[in-house]
């Protein structure tokens, strides 16, 4: 077997063997199936469901988008703000690690009250989830540049703008994409939070009102589901990823 | 430009009394704040002609780089001393000066081509003239087939030059040279060099070379600047009786160069 095929073989054979476990302990520990479904089981129930389950997907789909790109957004410009500016790196930078403390989570109900049973609550749980690895990932990336490449842009007698934007950007856009990695998922929590806390539709609704009624069956459908969703906008990010290829080249 | 109608100069003449300033330095000295300060240099004063090609060697630590980043206004000096760059006192880096470090400095998500074009579209050189340029810079360091390649393509040699290159693509009327070559293995160092020397004779900007090689700044430079040990300050100011043009195979085969070169191994305490 070529080293190529056997570096996706590897990853393919763990996740097959967890799946047969999953398909035949349950049966040969003698669980209950309401309890623990066996993969089969659930991906018929997920097939029986498929229609909702599509629509909830679309449904979350959007919610975690939305609320990503906004925090992707939003972090950038709090990065390139409370960089640039000293009086905010004294007021904002700080009050912003405050507010990390604060448990997201509990916000969700206050959300629901004031944003409603609809989309805004669960795009602003996802942005809030997503917002401080994105702009803290960023500052470190803008703070990183080193200080010999600075000092040559002094001596070239570039202008601030030009020093930022051909210097500081492009060297900080590989923090900038491990900040959305670590972003991209907890946005996909804090959508689910959202719609757990309040909401009509959507997967984490599903699992909230399958669990109400023992459809362990749909539950396990809903995560397999959140878990896909968060592995494809995860690879979509390290793709982008790619396109910053001189990360650690720079010292060369 | 007054450069490229004025005749080569005689072989080994000083600059006549009528030549320009390039750069003047006047009881300039500087002492690093911090919890314990450091005096890295002692008063300095220091005339270096328009067209002179002038070394500054020294021991590690003694200030030479130092003094390099004040002409350059990238240290600020101590108040007092006064420096000026072409007439002018130096607040940040004056324009028409070119700096090249040990470091190459290059971007490692530039092409070569748009690395050696870079100091001057920064400078506002209008980008149909910096393509115009950049071809034959990288055709006279011999990277013309690089052109597209990124830095971490090139060797250690070849990103030097490419660094050379970005300053010299500015058209500066000086050059800063700080240990250019340092990081460089001695076979790759010394061929830079001889390139560096067929550079300068062409285009004949003022230079000034720190370096720790005895044997470069005896083979290039016009004059020597021999420093102390930190805080250091200028020991000696040599002349370098070598006739230009200088070549690598006859120079450094001289007695002039022997004879100057033991000197400096002396005034330094090598030998």
């Amino acid at each position: 077997m070529t080293r190529r095929a056997l570096r996706v073989a590897e990853p393919v054979l763990l996740v097959a063997a967890i799946l047969a476990a999953w398909e035949f302990l349950p049966g040969a520990l003698d669980v209950k199936s309401y309890l623990l479904p066996t993969f089969s089981d659930v991906l018929s129930a997920g097939w029986t469901a498929r229609s909702g389950l599509t629509d909830y997907l679309w449904i979350t789909s959007r919610e975690v988008l939305l609320g990503f790109l906004l925090a992707a957004a939003g972090g950038l410009v709090l990065a390139v703000l409370i960089y640039g500016s000293g009086f905010l790196r004294r007021t904002l930078y700080p009050l912003l690690v405050v507010l990390q403390g604060l448990p997201k989570v509990a916000l969700a109900p206050l959300f629901v009250i004031w944003f409603g049973y609809g989309l805004g609550s669960k795009v602003l749980m996802a942005f809030l989830f997503a917002l401080f690895p994105v702009a803290i990932s960023t500052l470190g990336g803008l703070a990183g540049t080193p200080a010999h490449l600075e000092e040559h842009f002094r001596a070239l007698r570039a202008s601030r703008w030009a020093t930022f934007a051909q210097l500081r950007v492009p060297y900080a856009l590989p923090a900038v994409i491990d900040g959305c990695k670590v972003a991209m998922p907890l946005a996909v929590i804090g959508a689910i939070v959202g719609e757990f806390v309040g909401a009509d539709e959507g997967l984490g609704m599903l699992i909230q009102s399958a669990a109400s009624s023992n459809r362990t069956d749909l539950v396990f459908a809903c995560l397999l589901l959140v878990t896909a969703l968060s592995f494809v906008l995860y690879g979509v990010i390290e793709l982008l990823g790619r396109l910053v290829w001189w990360r650690g080249r720079a010292a060369a | 430009m007054t450069r490229s109608t004025r005749r080569v100069m005689e072989p080994s003449a000083s600059p006549g009394p009528g030549t320009p300033t390039a750069v003047r330095l006047g009881g300039v000295s500087k002492t690093f704040r911090g919890r314990e300060d450091v005096r890295a240099l002692d008063p300095v004063d220091l005339t270096v002609p328009a067209g002179e090609f002038v070394a500054i060697v020294g021991p590690s630590g003694c200030g030479k780089s130092t003094l390099l980043r004040i002409v350059a206004g990238l240290v600020d000096a101590d108040p007092g001393g006064r420096v000026e760059v072409q007439g002018r006192p130096v607040d940040g880096t004056p324009p028409g000066l070119g700096v090249v470090f040990q470091t190459h400095n290059l971007l490692p998500w530039r092409t070569v081509e748009a690395n050696v074009g870079l100091g001057a579209r920064l400078a506002g050189v209008p980008k149909a003239e910096v393509a115009r340029r950049v071809p034959p810079m990288l055709e006279m360091l011999g990277l013309s087939g690089f052109a597209g390649k990124h830095p971490h393509e090139l060797s250690g040699g070849m990103r030097q030059r490419a660094a050379l290159g970005q300053a010299l693509v500015c058209r500066p009327d000086i050059l800063l040279l700080d240990e250019p070559f340092g990081a460089l293995d001695a076979l790759t160092r010394d061929r830079l060099n001889v390139e560096l020397l067929r550079i300068w004779q062409e285009l004949r900007q003022t230079v000034l070379l720190v370096t720790h090689s005895i044997a470069e700044a005896v083979f290039l430079a016009d004059r020597i600047i021999v420093m102390s040990q930190r805080p250091g300050t200028v020991v000696e100011d040599l002349r370098v009786d070598i006739a230009r043009p200088r070549d690598p195979a006859t120079t450094r085969a001289l007695p002039e160069f022997t004879e100057t070169a033991q000197r400096l191994s002396r005034l330094m305490g090598v030998t």
